[in-house]
């Protein structure tokens, strides 16, 4: 088994796919029409362009008891899922600068670094850093 | 302060509160990622930690969960891959 594609609850694919490519920086990988106005789409990291791909998916909006999950741990400040970056200050620095919102910052937590943000599109998403 | 953050701080406070020991631990692992391609050994990372070996294993396994070894194989693997 491979671990290939991982998936983020969104409530609007494309507003989310904006974020993700243009403020976050990663890079759209598959973008294949469904029925009723819904894609299968990816974004890869552009560091590894063939490496896991995280599924932009709308189940929010079609399944209540995920729209009931993500909204509880969006309240609750609970990050739906994590990446790893090099130095959290930079990043956090660089997105804040692009608007983005942080319910925690940077915040050294013995062998890492964290902070979290607000994807706009349901989620708190957690960044990390290995010191 | 929402409820992510509180428990951030409690689990830090349990886990994260020997700051100590987190140095030992982060200084040994920056030293492996930095010169895992050179000859290191336990005595070594002990040495540059003024500590002992038996301290830095358990500390190391601690905080990172593999001993330096177990750590310093596993980082030659994943960059011998990249080269390939």
């Amino acid at each position: 088994m491979k671990i290939k594609v991982v998936s983020v609850p969104v409530r609007d694919q494309q507003k989310a796919l904006d974020f993700y490519v243009d403020i976050l920086g990663f890079v759209k990988k598959y973008d294949i029409p469904l029925s009723e106005g819904n894609r299968w789409l990816t974004v890869v990291s552009k560091y590894d362009q063939d490496g896991p791909e995280l599924l932009l998916e709308p189940a929010p909006n079609h399944f209540e008891p995920a729209k009931v999950f993500q909204d509880e741990l969006f309240k609750s400040g609970i990050p739906w899922t994590g990446f790893y970056v090099d130095n959290v200050q930079e990043e956090y620095d660089r997105l804040t600068k692009l608007g983005v919102e942080f319910s925690l910052e940077p915040k050294d937590v013995g062998t890492v670094v964290i902070a979290v943000f607000n994807d706009t599109c349901g989620n708190n998403i957690q960044l990390v850093e290995e010191k | 302060m929402n409820h992510y953050i509180q428990e951030v701080e409690r689990i830090k406070g349990i886990c994260f509160s020997n700051e100590i020991q987190i140095d030992v631990a982060v200084n040994t692992k920056r030293y492996i990622d930095t010169d895992f391609d050179k000859e290191i050994n336990l005595d070594l990372l002990a040495h540059l930690q003024l500590t002992s070996k038996y301290h830095l294993i358990r500390v190391f396994k601690k905080y990172y969960g593999v001993t330096p070894r177990q750590y310093l194989i596993n980082k030659r693997i994943v960059k011998r891959r990249k080269n390939f």
